[in-house]
């Protein structure tokens, strides 16, 4: 028997009870032209009618009930019982009445049940046969009719509960290619950005990290992540939206590929996920983790395609260019002393002696450069230092920076720096700190102004705030330094170096 | 006159200083190896007062041959390489002088006097250094070379690419025979030299003329 009520049932149900009716106007009818209005034939009426229309009245899910269609066949099977006795046995005209009983036990308790009750009903007609001392034949037709409306009911039944377990198997099935086609199609999405990033130039790290994470984030409400990369110095995140639920399910998934794993997807939502939710989410980040490990190795190349390149241009500098200006050097101070008794010309050879003097520090500084691997910008350093101050006003970087300082200068430049900043920023009661100027590798201008206190420049607070050790540093890179400040109006230290 | 050996493995370069210092009258450069181990070795053959040592160099480090120099000569770097941990490096392994290369004849000629006459530049800052070599004089050409005329000169060029008959030089010239043997003459007597040949050898000692 199902559990619930299938559509067909319903629609059976009601079939049968017209049946019924039909069957009920026939048995009146036959019983009226038999034996007229007899008292007999009118109270067989009346338990036919009532028994059929208690049938029609029955709700459905009375039949479903525990021992709910076992009850009503019973109750039925002795109405219609009653009804034949009164009308004549087995050749009652309520013969084809009789089929309901075990017609709805077929229907809502299967072939078995619709047997027992046929047989039920058979053997109660062939008592009352007995009873009534009539030839055992006359009952033939009716267990006939039971035998045959019991198995096609129950084969009907088989039939239309196959076709509803069917219906129910490719409701089912439809439903699951439905989330399928859904998941399939965020994953094509998100490949769909991915190649439209790739094309348009746009792939980089972060933007890719993004845009997974808000796609995988679309389908969790409520749910927030963080897409980070494994780097040399530790995981970097790419990518974080929403703020984790403290009770919330935490996943994380890595983002790999077949033979290496450069990542990892960490998930926080406010529902469980099931195996197809965790199946979906690592179908969108494997192609993104192929993405980035083809990035991370196209990075590498072009890092050692880089560094290579560094290397022999250092090597072709310090090796040719270099000592072939300085030989220019030497021949030109020969020149200028063979020329001794001609001064405007050894003057001349004495500006372009100057001029070679001046490439071969910058041909030497170079090959430094190259030989150095390039570390943060002196922006990014200043940067670092000055969030790290706690409280106080707000400390403001504002420079333009075309290349770095050179890699000698670039560690005390941001030492003086950072220095200035700090006392503007813990001692000067300023409002706000601005680091602003102009940066291009050999040559800079960097001002660290403040509104703050300020102080007499004719008592400089030398031995407080470590202007000496401003000074040395400056002067150890070839830079100056200049401190302007006036009490109640602030200060502004300035740092320049090289020219242009 | 002082004695220089020169270690440094680009050619250009090595000649080119090698040139400088013998144009002026009180260094001689006795001879230019372009490796550390060779430096060394041609020391035992050729005592030089002073060696200037380049530090990166086929075969081994300058420094390092610096250091197990001891006492055959003093050892003045330079060097492309002319950056604060070099110099300690060159200063730890005895060097008396570091300079890039890029230094001005006038200033590496009195270097070489300066460390020839036992003092050590490398020490000392860049003032300290400035005041103590401005005490080691000026460069200055040889007084021979300084009083030669620019027809001599090129006379001096001509004999060191190989171009030595007389007729062959009043050609190039433009001038006469008779006029080119005076100009040997007072050549000779300048450079203090007996023949041509030795004028030519002194030219390209002197920085005046290139070999061919």
């Amino acid at each position: 028997m199902l559990d619930t009520p299938a559509p067909w049932e319903s629609r059976v149900h009601r079939t049968v009870v017209i049946g019924q009716w039909v069957a009920l106007t026939i048995g009146i009818v036959s019983s009226l032209v038999q034996s007229g209005g007899s008292p007999q034939s009118l109270m067989a009426m009346g338990v036919a009618g009532a028994y059929v229309v208690g049938t029609t009245l029955a709700q459905e899910e009375w039949f479903w009930r525990r021992f709910g269609v076992e009850s009503i066949c019973l109750i039925g099977a002795l109405m219609v019982l009653v009804t034949m006795t009164l009308t004549g046995g087995a050749t009652s005209p309520y013969l084809l009445l009789s089929m309901g009983p075990p017609v709805f036990a077929t229907i809502y308790g299967g072939v078995r049940t619709g047997l027992a009750t046929g047989i039920l009903s058979g053997a109660l007609v062939t008592l009352v046969t007995l009873a009534n001392d009539s030839p055992l034949i006359d009952i033939a037709p009716a267990l006939a009719l039971y035998l045959i409306f019991v198995l096609l009911v129950g084969v009907i039944r088989r039939l239309l509960e196959d076709i509803h377990q069917q219906a129910a198997t490719l409701a089912e099935e439809k439903e699951s290619a439905t989330k399928r086609l859904e998941s399939l199609e965020e994953t094509h999405g998100a490949l769909l950005r991915l190649s439209e990033d790739m094309s348009a130039g746009r792939l980089n790290a972060i933007e890719v990290g993004a845009d997974t994470l808000e796609t995988i984030l679309e389908r969790f409400p409520g749910s927030a992540g963080q897409l980070a990369l494994d780097g040399d110095e530790g995981s970097v995140v790419l990518a974080a939206r929403g703020i984790p639920d403290e009770a919330g399910h935490i996943y994380s998934l890595p983002l790999a590929t077949s033979d290496t794993t450069v990542g990892n997807l960490e998930l926080t939502t406010t529902q469980p996920m099931s195996p197809s939710d965790l199946a979906q989410v690592a179908a969108i980040i494997h192609p993104v983790s192929v993405a980035f490990a083809n990035m991370r190795l196209l990075q590498d190349i072009v890092g050692s395609a880089v560094a290579e390149e560094r290397v022999r241009l250092a090597r072709e500098m310090h090796d040719e260019i270099g000592p072939s200006l300085a030989s220019l050097g030497l021949a030109l101070d020969m020149t200028a002393m063979q020329q001794a008794d001609h001064p405007e010309v050894a003057a001349d050879l004495q500006v372009l002696r100057s001029n070679v003097t001046k490439l071969v520090e910058d041909v030497r500084g170079s090959v430094a450069d190259l030989r150095n691997t390039p570390g943060p910008t002196l922006t990014a350093r200043i940067l670092q230092a000055t969030t790290s101050f706690e409280g106080g006003p707000p400390v403001v970087v504002d420079l333009e920076e075309r290349r770095p300082p050179r890699p000698a200068q670039i560690g005390d430049l941001t030492s003086i720096i950072t220095e200035a900043a700090r006392n503007a920023h813990q001692h000067s009661r300023a409002t706000m700190v601005v680091i602003s100027g102009q940066i291009d590798r050999s040559f800079g201008s960097c001002s660290i102004v403040d509104d703050g206190a300020g102080f007499d420049p004719a008592h400089e607070p030398d031995g407080h705030f470590g202007l000496v050790g401003m000074r040395e540093r400056a002067t150890k890179v070839g830079a100056t330094i200049k401190f302007d400040s006036k009490t109640g109006v602030g200060t502004a230290v300035t740092v320049e170096w090289g020219s242009k | 006159m002082i004695r220089v050996m020169i270690a440094d493995d680009h050619q250009l370069f090595a000649d080119g200083l090698s040139q400088a210092l013998n144009s002026l009258p009180d260094t001689r450069v006795v001879g230019v190896v372009n490796s550390g181990p060779d430096l060394e070795a041609s020391l035992d053959n050729q005592p030089a007062e002073v060696s200037i040592v380049d530090i990166e160099m086929p075969g081994g480090d300058g420094i390092e041959a610096i250091s197990s120099l001891g006492k055959k000569t003093k050892a003045i770097v330079v060097s492309m390489h002319a950056d604060d941990q070099q110099r300690q490096r060159a200063a730890k392994a005895g060097a008396r002088g570091f300079f890039s290369k890029g230094v001005p004849l006038a200033t590496l000629a009195a270097a070489v006097r300066a460390v020839a006459d036992g003092q050590s530049l490398i020490e000392l800052t860049d003032d300290e250094r400035d005041d103590l070599l401005e005490t080691y004089g000026e460069a200055e050409l040889d007084p021979g070379a300084a009083s030669l005329t620019p027809r001599e000169r090129e006379i001096l060029q001509l004999l060191a690419v190989g171009v030595s008959a007389t007729d062959e030089l009043a050609d190039r010239l433009y001038i006469s025979q008779k006029t080119v043997k005076n100009h040997l003459a007072a050549i000779f007597q300048k450079l203090a030299v007996s023949d041509r040949t030795q004028a030519a050898i002194e030219a390209i000692r002197l920085g005046i003329a290139r070999p061919s």
